[in-house]
């Protein structure tokens, strides 16, 4: 069963493993990629800090060039080297190139127009210049002078230009400068918020990833703790994940309730168990009773005995025959009741009993009673408390036919009915008012048979012993058709 | 075992619970990075200009050349240039502002013609060297139109303006309106480019009027020269003049918006409100609110505006058709205490 769990656990849940490693994971990816951005954000604007003055440096570097001709110009008409004109045609060449970057197109913003107006009197100037070593190379004075002069007009024009661009970049820039500081700053503290927050968040994050682990774990150790100190009503460990700690909280609840059904039918065993004890108890209560009252009754049952054997031995030598079967009886019957102290005893030895009992009678009044017997002989091996049909018999005489100016007869038959073996005694008495039944039933009536010719046992007596020893209530029926019409008094053996 | 069901799907909701807000968490995390970079790198562009922000663009660059370079009559002609030219395709651009060293009008007319503009307006004067110069302009193809001053003697495309005379007239009109038969000097305060020849106009424009409309008056025109060369040099002439006056004139007249406000401001400081009548120059607020108060009796108003609009009319018409009509006169009115009120709603209006 565990194994099976585990199986499915292992293969349609997450391990506590495999949850660490991706809130890792996670976590790390998160802490990375924060970094990154604050990184790729720093450098970003450390970037842009260092263009704020790239266009102020390039403009440094066309005033430069544009003053570069301007010289070398100069130097050529004065001395007309070649060394001169070679510098002023590759300055030349560099400053065009230079102001082939700036704007051209009319718009509407003051410094690209700026850019605009110089780079058209740069071309201009270069005109102008080229035109002044033109005429100087070709001698002709009046006019390179007048080409020198404008040319240096304006270069002083675009030299005047530049600076203001320059300037206006500049201050442009310084803004831009402040601005990006600002926003650097402003960066900061975001980044700084972000990082916090994702710290907050991870710690969030693990911090309920490892509740779930945990929380289980906790309220197992818990219960785990309440089931120890014996309390095993405890409420089942909640399951809450497929992973081992789940796995383990099943197989405990699982263990909780195999205990609590096993202390169950333990209970029950244990009850079953007193309930047999008392049963035993109380039967052996009842047969010291009985055992009691025959005693009380007896006299002297071993001097009886040898006294009895006596007269039967004299009886013999004086061929009595009947006198000798008589005494014989009459020994055999209180042996039974010495011997057969307690305990079961076989149907058979309680049928005879009667036999004895009933001659002993017959002897004493004469053959007045009609002694019948039908008894299956397969079914007398049965067990039944000692001491049991004769006082039947007895209470059949002494309340059935005892008086009556009629012949009585009793009759016992043994007989089987299902899976009970009937002990029937019948007698052709009195008979028995219902309400009697009832009571002697009920166990209230049956009462001590006070008649001095009683062995002692009473019906009660016997019914309890019968109920008790066979387990179940109905163990004995009494029926009476009416007054005069005689008794039937049935034991139920169960063939076990 | 029901309980166990319940269990296991209560344990389940909650595993889903911790699974969402995990997500969320992660969600909102993401959302965080990305506006954040987003905005970020949209704040650099903004910055730098790196954002490619598009700039109108022009077919035609005209530049407004003046003497002055903050009187507030050029920055209303600059305006009104302007927005004509956004609407037709110009961009005008007022020469020498952005410049770090103030240049003469001759200097900016030749930075103007080597830095290949599509047109000039200039206000110009009958000096030679302005004449010149308008001439190289115009050989080098780039059309020039004079405003409110002209030079008339050079082959600039087109002038727009008042008409001196005409000014002088309604200036003489005016002077004959204050004057009675105790009046008996009016000063005329002149710049001190005394070759001027479009002062010339403006004052001979007065003295006709005098001479055929009030003759019936005792009236001694007098002229004084005004240094405007140096900076607060015109201010402090006027107070210089005032101060020292024997006798101040019944009637002062100034002839442009900086006397205006000098004489206005002296005879404020100089508690001579009420001794003299001024006639100004203009109508800006603090003009129109000294006509309204009395200070000054009546002023100039022209529509500079207007006259920003036709000076880009002009030059676009020369550049489109080749023709353009060399004389544009524009209405010369005057604002006194009676209509001033109507000019301050106007102006009010239009600063809203």
């Amino acid at each position: 069963m565990l194994q099976k769990i585990r199986n499915r656990s292992q293969k349609s849940a997450m391990g506590i493993q495999t949850k660490l490693l991706i809130v890792f994971l996670v976590t790390s990816v998160l802490i990375f990629s924060v970094n990154i951005y604050v990184y790729m954000n720093i450098n970003r604007m450390m970037v842009q800090i260092d263009s704020v003055y790239a266009s102020n440096a390039n403009l440094n570097e066309l005033q430069n060039t544009i003053n570069r001709v301007q010289v070398c110009m100069t130097e050529y008409l004065n001395t007309k080297s070649s060394d001169a004109m070679e510098d002023y045609f590759r300055n030349a060449e560099k400053y065009r190139e230079l102001i082939g970057q700036l704007n051209e197109k009319i718009v509407a913003d003051e410094t690209l127009l700026m850019e605009k107006n110089i780079k058209n009197i740069s071309e201009s100037y270069l005109e102008a210049t080229e035109q002044a070593i033109e005429y100087r190379r070709g001698r002709n004075v009046e006019k390179y002078k007048e080409s020198y002069e404008k040319a240096s007009q304006l270069y002083s024009y675009v030299d005047v230009g530049i600076y203001s661009l320059n300037n206006k970049r500049f201050g442009d820039n310084s803004e831009n400068y402040r601005e990006l500081m600002t926003s650097m700053q402003k960066a900061e503290m975001t980044n700084i918020l972000i990082l916090c927050l994702t710290g907050l968040m991870t710690m969030t994050l693990i911090g309920l990833v490892t509740q779930e682990i945990t929380q289980p774990l906790r309220q197992l150790a818990r219960t785990a703790n309440q089931v120890a100190e014996g309390n095993l009503e405890v409420e089942l460990v909640e399951v809450r994940t497929r992973d081992e700690v789940g796995v383990v909280a099943y197989a405990f609840n699982q263990m909780i309730e195999s205990i609590r059904e096993y202390i169950e039918r333990l209970k029950r065993s244990m009850e079953l168990e007193r309930k047999m004890k008392e049963k035993e108890l109380l039967m052996e209560t009842h047969l010291k009773d009985a055992q009691l009252k025959y005693l009380q009754a007896q006299i002297n049952p071993h001097f009886l005995f040898n006294t009895l054997n006596a007269g039967a031995q004299l009886a013999m030598m004086e061929d009595a025959e009947k006198t000798y079967r008589y005494v014989q009886n009459v020994a055999d019957f209180f042996r039974y009741s010495v011997k057969k102290d307690y305990g079961s005893v076989t149907l058979m030895e309680e049928i005879e009993l009667v036999d004895s009992y009933l001659y002993i009678l017959n002897v004493r009044f004469s053959g007045e009673i009609h002694f019948q017997k039908d008894v299956d002989e397969e079914l007398t091996n049965a067990s039944i408390p000692a001491m049991t049909l004769q006082p039947v018999v007895e209470n059949c005489v002494n309340h059935g036919i005892r008086g009556i100016d009629w012949p009585g007869k009793i009759s016992l038959s043994v007989y089987q009915e299902n899976d009970t073996i009937c002990v029937s005694i019948r007698d052709n008495g009195v008979g028995m008012p219902a309400e009697q039944v009832e009571r002697i039933l009920s166990g209230t009536g049956g009462g001590q048979d006070s008649d001095k010719d009683s062995n002692g046992v009473g019906m009660d007596n016997v019914i309890n012993r019968l109920r008790l020893f066979y387990g179940r209530e109905d163990v004995i029926d009494i029926t009476s058709a009416g007054e005069n019409m005689g008794t039937e008094v049935v034991i139920y053996i169960p063939i076990s | 075992m029901r309980r166990r069901e319940q269990e296991k799907n209560r344990a389940g909701r909650r595993s889903r619970g911790v699974f969402m807000a995990a997500t969320a968490l992660l969600g909102i995390l993401i959302a965080f990075h990305v506006v954040g970079l987003i905005s970020a790198s949209m704040h650099m562009e903004r910055i730098t200009g790196q954002g490619g922000i598009e700039y109108e663009d022009f077919d035609r660059h005209y530049v407004l050349i003046t003497q002055e370079t903050n009187e507030s009559v050029w920055k209303e002609v600059l305006s009104g240039g302007s927005s004509r030219g956004r609407e037709t395709g110009a961009y005008v651009e007022w020469y020498g502002q952005n410049l770090d060293v103030d240049y003469s009008r001759e200097e900016l007319m030749r930075m103007a013609i080597a830095a290949r503009v599509d047109g000039i307006i200039l206000e110009a004067d009958e000096g030679d060297e302005l004449r010149e110069l308008i001439d190289e302009a115009v050989e080098n193809e780039i059309p020039v139109v004079t405003v409110l001053s002209d030079c008339y003697k050079s082959s600039r495309q087109s002038y727009v303006g008042t008409g001196n005379y005409n000014l002088g007239r309604e200036y003489g009109r005016q002077i004959i309106k204050v004057s009675t038969k105790e009046t008996k000097k009016a000063l005329v305060l002149m710049d001190s480019k005394a070759d001027d020849s479009n002062q010339n106009i403006v004052i001979n424009g007065i003295r006709e009027t005098l001479a055929n409309e009030g003759n019936h008056l005792r009236l001694e025109l007098e002229l004084a020269a005004i240094d405007s060369a140096s900076s607060f040099g015109a201010d402090e002439a006027i107070r210089d003049m005032l101060v020292n006056m024997e006798e101040l004139p019944d009637i002062i007249v100034c002839l442009n918006e900086k006397n205006t406000l000098s004489v206005y401001q002296a005879a404020v400081d100089y508690n001579i409100v009420g001794k003299m009548d001024i006639l100004g120059y203009y109508t800006s607020d603090t003009i129109l609110q000294a006509v309204d108060k009395g200070i000054l009796t009546f002023s100039i108003a022209i529509d500079f505006e207007k006259i920003g609009i036709t000076c880009v009319d002009a030059l676009n018409e020369y550049l489109n058709t080749g023709y353009v009509s060399d004389y544009f006169v524009m209405e010369v009115n005057t604002v006194n205490r009676t209509n001033v009120k109507e000019y301050l709603k106007n102006a009010s209006e239009n600063q809203k």
